[in-house]
């Protein structure tokens, strides 16, 4: 089931907040189980041939932390052994259902043998979930985690708004809100904000990702398809893929939050307006923040961190960012896109120490040269979404290629890119009636606009100011104070305001199929 | 809060309901806009419900889309059952609701039934989600239709209708005048539509094959005319051949047509459309026998007789015309042989 579809929006979603609070007037653990039963419902929709293997996941986890816990081992060894016997467990699970062909298919074409293990259909958010135990895991071999009630991490694995496509949950945050009553009484307040916050995504996720995609899938099609691409057409695929990616993920994480907070439950922020970005450390620190929280706390300190000298540290970031490009997705574009961030990362660090070196002082910098920055980054992010986005190597240099203007700078857009674009973005009755609207110029005016929106409005975050209960995963004041005059308030006329966009996002779901949204690939 | 949150949420629901009153009004202002869509359709309907309603005596009516539109001879089934024969296809892309709708006022005791439904028909699922085609034409030239529906049907029509194309109709509705003037999309009065058919009808002039889909090239029993030559490009393939899930609702509205013809002692036989031969249809694929079976069985679960099987009404591709569906002239011919074959047999074993 998708958050973006009037199944959910209309009848899974009103069922479960009521039963959710009917049964939290009872007993709370009554609330706590339902919306776990709800959750795995949320699940099985999908494809209910995986709902055991979820049940089985959790009940695996909880057993093997119960045993770390001391209840059964008590011998560090012992528990270390299990610790890896568990992690192995999950690793193996994730390798089979996600690495699987892709290991086998590499290794194949080495050799030239056709491996296959068949097509296996990987289940949805099974890096998420298995991520999510894992860290449990860890924190219970470390002794840092301090409930084990069946039903709490039941929920806290399956819990729907995060299930899918995250945010990566920690046990920390999430278990002692469901221990504390007051999280199953009613709440117009959290009602009303996290509907708003919902609201605000559902609009980002339909009415623009789900319309620039219109103008990037053609172009990546056509280089799968192994046509040449040319200047045009290849930044304008970049830039709507990049801008897409940015609303699909951004208006998945607002809607989760948003579903959570009526819930009277926090999630932690996953994003916080990361083309804000001036380098590609801040960049890191802005998406999909509980993503990099993870890749930080549970692989790159175990690896070391930046604690053994500049170059292991830097080594540890490759690895660690290699394995994260890897983590969303079963193919070398990810790999490539995962190792270029990484070397982004080193360079940025780098740079730095070498600043610090020559006295400069990191925290000063000028106007013209956070724009500049930020440009760069931008610039430097986009060319990684290429490969993120492109079906294959080959694809992604066709792309590059058309974007370094190797295929030549004409200005003129390609046949196929003009007809898809006046079938799926013009009105029928505009070419019927003769008007002349030029795709290509819709385009253009809705990338100037989005880049303004991206860099210069204030997030959703910003916009709820001190209504907002996210939680903030880097604990780094990333919620601040509200945007002055334009800081969201509970006030008819704000209410209607953000109705009209709620209902402009459910107009524009009447009859489409609910698009997935991007991360659930991953 | 600095003010009671239920005012917040009130004033979002009266929004919503505000929004939907407003969206439901230019919905209700773009019916019958001239967009762009298959007036032919409209026009063919027209003259083929007059001639169901002029013809006397016991009669063959097929019912179906443009497979039967093309692929029936009238006449040759009229020679040889002594049966008055009507043709009322049309178009595949029409509901089979929507035929059987416009059918039953025309259909009368003793007639015999013939529904050769393209396979898509089993596949998708009209009535819970109509597609895009049905729903883009019926609103341009038969919005009357709508206006039939029950208020969930109603509620529904409107949720399967995207918000482009209610603002295309809307946009369309307010240059109506310059639309229908400069792109030729008019509603005729029905008494005009069957005034032009019955001139020509009786002075044989059809139009030629340039513009086959037109009423100019309807016949006097309904069959498509200047269909002749192979002119098809296009990707060859049955339905048959794969894996289809069947529509919920297809056999539901069968039977539902079923127990009309029953109450109406009116024969009901659902035939084939024509299938192009081809590597896997001719055999070996393991899916055209079991799609075929699983037809069978369903429609004689429900009490359906069936003219044949699919495997009879294979034909080689110089028989096709301008679709995998659509017959040439020659075509036309083996197809309705084959036809009476299984009609003859049919009756055969008492009606």
């Amino acid at each position: 089931m998708l958050f973006n579809s009037f199944a959910f929006i209309f009848l899974f979603l009103p069922v479960t907040l009521v039963g959710f609070f009917a049964l939290g007037r009872l007993r709370p653990r009554l609330a706590a189980a339902w919306l776990t039963v709800a959750s795995v419902f949320f699940y099985g929709w999908w494809n209910p041939r995986y709902v055991p293997l979820l049940i089985v996941s959790v009940l695996f986890n909880y057993t093997f932390a119960r045993f770390i816990a001391g209840g059964v081992a008590r011998r560090p060894r012992t528990r270390k052994l299990l610790l890896a016997l568990a992690i192995a467990g999950n690793l193996l699970l994730l390798g089979y259902y996600k690495y699987a062909n892709f290991f086998l298919g590499s290794a194949g074409s080495l050799l030239g043998a056709p491996w296959r293990l068949g097509d296996i259909i990987l289940p949805l958010g099974i890096s998420f979930f298995t991520f999510t135990q894992i860290s449990f895991l860890v924190d219970t071999y470390r002794g840092e985690a301090r409930e084990y009630n069946l039903v709490h991490y039941g929920l806290f694995v399956t819990y729907f708004p995060h299930l899918i496509a995250g945010p990566v949950l920690h046990h920390r945050e999430m278990m002692p809100q469901f221990a504390q009553p007051v999280t199953y009484r009613p709440a117009a307040e959290s009602f009303a904000v996290g509907l708003t916050v919902f609201s605000l995504g559902l609009f980002k996720k339909v009415m623009i990702a789900d319309t620039v995609a219109l103008y990037s899938t053609p172009v990546f099609d056509a280089a799968a398809a192994g046509q040449t691409i040319g200047f045009v057409a290849a930044w304008g695929g970049a830039l709507a893929y990049t801008f897409q990616l940015y609303f699909d993920f951004s208006g998945y994480s607002d809607m989760a939050i948003g579903l959570s907070q009526m819930f009277g439950i926090a999630l932690p922020l996953n994003f916080n307006s990361p083309y804000k970005a001036v380098n590609i450390i801040d960049f890191w620190r802005r998406w999909h923040m509980t993503l990099s929280r993870f890749l930080r706390d549970y692989l790159y300190f175990p690896l070391g961190g930046g604690r053994r000298g500049s170059l292991r540290r830097y080594a540890n970031l490759l690895l660690t960012m290699l394995l994260g490009g890897l983590w969303h997705g079963a193919g070398w574009t990810f790999v490539i896109w995962g190792g270029l961030h990484g070397l982004l990362l080193v360079i940025n660090h780098a740079w730095h120490a070498l600043r610090r070196q020559l006295g400069h002082d990191l925290s000063r910098s000028t106007r013209l040269g956070r724009h500049l920055a930020r440009l760069v980054t931008f610039a430097a992010v986009v060319l990684g979404w290429v490969c993120f986005r492109a079906t294959s190597f080959d694809a992604a240099v066709r792309i590059l290629k058309g974007m370094a203007g190797v295929n030549g700078l004409d200005l003129e857009a390609p046949p196929y890119y003009v007809e898809t674009l006046q079938r799926t973005v013009v009105l029928p009755v505009a070419i019927d009636l003769g008007w002349t609207l030029q795709p290509l110029t819709l385009l253009a005016s809705m990338l100037v606009v989005l880049l303004a929106l991206v860099w210069w409005a204030p997030n959703t975050q910003e916009l709820m100011g001190g209504y907002s209960r996210a939680l903030d995963p880097y604990g780094r004041g990333t919620t601040g104070p509200g945007p002055g005059r334009l800081e969201w308030r509970p006030t008819p006329l704000v209410a209607a305001v953000v109705g009209i966009i709620f209902s402009l996002a459910l107009l524009g779901l009447v009859t489409e199929v609910p698009s997935e949204f991007l991360y659930f690939q991953f | 809060m600095t003010k009671p949150p239920a005012r917040y949420l009130v004033s979002f629901a009266v929004t919503l309901i505000v929004i939907a009153v407003l969206y439901t009004g230019l919905f209700v202002y773009q019916l019958g806009a001239p967009v762009e869509a298959e007036y032919w359709v409209y026009d063919v309907k027209i003259a083929k419900l007059f001639l169901g309603g002029r013809a006397e005596g016991e009669r063959v009516v097929i019912l179906g889309g443009s497979s039967a539109l093309f692929g029936i001879d009238s006449g040759l089934i009229e020679r040889e059952t002594g049966m008055r024969t009507v043709n009322l296809a049309v178009h595949a892309g029409l509901s089979l609701p929507y035929l059987f709708e416009d059918a039953k006022p025309i259909l009368r005791p003793r007639d015999i039934v013939i529904v050769p439904l393209e396979l898509e028909y089993y596949a998708r699922d009209y009535s819970d989600s109509p597609n895009v085609w049905f729903l883009n034409n019926i609103m341009a030239w038969d919005p009357g239709y709508f206006w039939k529906l029950g208020l969930l049907e109603k509620a529904r029509f409107i949720l399967a209708v995207s918000a482009k194309r209610v603002v295309n109709g809307a946009v369309a509705q307010m240059y109506e005048a310059t639309l229908r003037r400069t792109h030729g999309r008019l509603v005729r009065d029905p008494a005009a539509v069957t005034r032009e058919a019955r001139g020509f009808w009786e002075a044989k002039a059809y139009l030629g094959a340039p513009a086959v889909y037109s009423l100019r090239n309807l016949d006097e029993r309904g069959d498509m005319q200047n269909n002749r030559g192979t002119h098809y490009t296009g990707p060859w393939g049955s339905l048959l051949e794969l894996p289809f899930a069947y529509s919920s609702k297809i056999w539901g509205d069968l039977e539902s047509l079923a127990a009309y013809c029953r109450r109406h002692d009116i024969a009901l036989f659902v035939a084939w459309p024509a299938i192009t031969k081809g590597p896997t249809l001719d055999g070996g694929n393991p899916f055209v026998q079991r799609n075929s079976e699983e037809i069978v069985r369903h429609l004689e679960k429900a009490g359906i007789g069936a003219l044949g099987r699919p495997r009879d009404y294979l034909l080689d591709r110089v028989y096709f015309f301008d679709s995998e569906y659509h017959l040439n002239e020659e075509g036309r011919a083996i197809h309705t042989q084959q036809l009476l074959r299984d009609l003859r047999e049919a009756l055969g074993k008492g009606r």
